[in-house]
């Protein structure tokens, strides 16, 4: 018996960290879109669990920053219970109002307060595990355990996806093609920036960091023409980057965050400060590129604001005269 | 060989060792892996002494060595550190973390990152404080040194400090300061960037390390083995307990505040520039013990010459066999130190356990 599980568990293992098919991965991380439109509605969720609703749910609980993102496109308003009080800072209502900045917003959430606001859905992160399993004190609050998404397939699965829970179709065709479209316009000004190297990095005095492949940093890197010495060099997900590598990879472009006069310190300052750092290709050129670091940590359809942010940086980086462009 | 040597003739063995894995720190690292003429070249030019290396390798060697430097005197603080702080407790599990410095340090970087994050007050937010990495060490060592002041204060007496008091204020303030890191940390989740930063600074890093960091806990290890050859004996005395030691002409308070204050200073040094790096405190002097017994007249010396060779050693194997996986030295010491100090307690379980 004991071989067998040490069998399965080393299989298990062997598969984790073998690169995966994005549209097999896609389909073990989210949980399907139902085929047809309207209520009731049933999804099967993974581990043999399933998601219903009688009818368009009114009483929306958020429990997540990229959700927030993406349901204050396709809802309104008076259908969203609360918010998470992050995402007034940590979302597209930083910059917009639309009528959500007024709702009830909370901290940490928890069953106690699930209950109390009583939602007819729950939509939430796999992080919050005292909330993903939708069950509370024995009464079932129909909840939807979505993860972050990891590529620009998963934002477009997981518009598609709230688009139908929410039976907001129409709000959800006109957000797809908005998306596509500025991800279309993106690829097609991608050849311009052939050949460079970008490097997403962030410092702030107590350690380097990138971003390797199997992230959407990476991804964006790769939809603008460029490549990201990180990925190539094998790493995977957000990894540490000492001064050193950094020297080693020596990019192009470097992507730094950017508290917008929040702090003299940024990674931006410690690129500039640190002489061993004076020979690098991005540093000699200014070749530094500053986006908020709300747009860098998003999963939402509005990283592809950062994307142009980047794009319009390189651009006029590179040829100065684009400045009006 | 006779006993008198056998101390000695380890002490030339590990401070060989300890410039050997500064050579070696040189060739190993990421992708660029230079000859070792080229790599003492750049490591010289580093030091003001000959001609750079060309284009980005001299920056390359310079952060290499500047590294090493910096691996082995942290590695010297903390189990100099460790081997006073035994002796002083008469007990083998007593180590720097019991002071609370580390708790200290963490507690003053992550303000620190606060600050760096824009959470700070305005005035704190000034490019002429200097450059950030130095603000975060200099935190650090500010919250290590205030943590341990105030639980020697705490903890003495009409002019005494009572150990079980110590020890006991110790355990209490560590647990306050986690309940501030904690809450530190809850307050800024959704900003990953700072929370990154906070959890890496936990971990301890050996990266990046430059001269200042080279400087700063250079000075602090310095002035703690100062008071080596005015300890050592006494605490050999105080084996038999203060009492004894009293009555053989010791001055306890005298020593006791001596030793506190030396373990205090080379281990705030030491985590405010490389973060919490644990376990080290505790096995070194274990080590060392094993090989030479319990007088402290070379302890203390061989204790601050291993712990530089081991959490040497300890970095290059990360470096050369898990460079990719990144694990820090924190990590990497307790996985390593910890199952090798198991067996070692297994083997001489007997011995030690007249100790």
């Amino acid at each position: 018996m004991m071989p067998r599980r040490i069998m399965s568990g080393a299989c298990l293992l062997l598969l984790c960290c073998t690169d995966e098919n994005p549209d097999a991965a896609r389909a073990r991380r989210f949980p399907p879109v139902p085929a047809k439109a309207g209520f009731p509605l049933r999804i099967d969720l993974p581990g043999a669990e399933s998601f219903a609703l009688q009818q368009a749910p009114r009483r929306v609980l958020i429990a997540n920053t990229y959700l927030t993102d993406v349901v204050t496109r396709l809802a309104s308003p008076e259908r969203v219970l609360a918010l998470p009080e992050q995402a007034l800072t940590w979302s597209r209502l930083a910059l917009v109002d639309e009528g959500f900045r007024v709702k009830a917003s909370f901290r940490e959430i928890d069953a106690e307060m699930v209950l109390e606001m009583d939602p007819d859905l729950l939509l939430c992160s796999d992080t919050n595990l005292a909330l993903a399993r939708g069950r509370f004190a024995g009464r079932d609050i129909p909840t939807l355990t979505l993860p972050q998404p990891r590529s620009l397939e998963e934002i477009r699965h997981v518009i598609r996806l709230l688009a139908r829970v929410l039976g907001a179709e129409e709000a959800g065709r006109d957000l797809l093609a908005d998306f596509d479209a500025r991800r279309r316009r993106l690829q097609e000004q991608a050849a311009r920036r052939e050949g460079l190297s970008a490097l997403f990095y962030s410092n702030l005095g107590g350690g380097g960091w990138g971003t390797g492949s199997n992230s959407l940093p990476d991804e964006l890197i790769r939809l603008l023409g460029m490549r990201n010495p990180l990925a190539d060099a094998g790493r995977r997900d957000h990894v540490q980057l000492t001064l050193e590598q950094l020297i080693t990879y020596d990019p192009d472009v470097i992507i730094v965050q950017s508290r917008a006069g929040e702090s003299e310190f940024e990674s931006e300052s410690v690129l500039r400060r640190e002489p061993s750092l004076a020979g690098l290709k991005a540093i000699r050129k200014q070749a530094i590129v500053s986006l908020h670091p709300r747009l860098f940590s998003t999963g939402s359809q509005e990283i592809l604001l950062a994307a142009e942010e980047i794009a319009a940086q390189v651009d006029r980086i590179l040829d100065p005269k684009a400045k009006g462009r | 060989m006779g006993g008198g040597r056998k101390p000695l003739l380890i002490g030339l063995l590990l401070a060989l060792t300890w410039i050997l894995f500064i050579g070696l720190e040189l060739i190993a690292g990421s992708d660029v892996i230079p000859d070792l003429a080229t790599a003492l070249q750049g490591a010289m030019a580093g030091l003001g002494m000959g001609e750079a290396l060309e284009g980005n390798l001299q920056a390359i060697m310079e952060l290499r060595l500047w590294r090493g430097i910096c691996a082995g005197l942290v590695g010297a603080s903390l189990a100099l550190s460790g081997a006073l702080l035994q002796g002083l407790f008469r007990n083998g599990l007593a180590e720097p973390g019991i002071l609370g410095l580390n708790a200290g340090a963490t507690l003053g970087a992550s303000l620190a990152i606060l600050v760096l994050g824009g959470y700070g007050a305005q005035f704190l937010d000034d490019p002429g404080l200097g450059a950030s990495p130095f603000l975060i060490a200099g935190f650090a060592f500010v919250g290590s040194v205030g943590t341990g002041v105030f639980i020697m204060l705490v903890a003495s007496f009409g002019g005494r400090v009572s150990v079980p008091t110590l020890l006991l204020t110790g355990i209490a303030v560590n647990a306050c300061i986690s309940g501030l890191l904690a809450a530190i940390q809850s307050a800024v989740l959704a900003d990953f960037e700072v929370q990154r930063a906070l959890m890496s600074w936990t971990w301890g890093t050996l990266d990046d390390r430059g001269p200042t960091h080279a400087a700063m806990v250079g000075s602090g290890l310095f002035l703690s083995a100062l008071v080596i050859p005015f300890v050592a004996v006494e605490l050999d005395l105080f084996a038999a307990g203060e009492e004894d030691a009293s009555a053989l002409g010791v001055p306890v308070g005298f020593t006791k505040l001596l030793v506190l204050g030396a373990a205090a200073l080379s281990c705030a040094c030491a985590v405010a520039v490389a973060g919490q790096i644990a376990f080290l405190g505790l096995v070194v002097p274990h080590l060392i013990r094993l090989m030479v017994g319990n007088s402290h007249r070379s302890l203390l010396i061989l204790s601050l010459l291993g712990g530089a060779v081991f959490l040497l050693g300890t970095d290059l194997i990360q470096r050369n066999f898990f460079g990719s996986w990144q694990l820090q030295p924190g990590v990497m010491m307790s996985l390593i130190g910890g199952p090798f100090f198991l067996y070692l307690l297994f083997r001489r379980r007997r011995s030690l356990s007249a100790w």
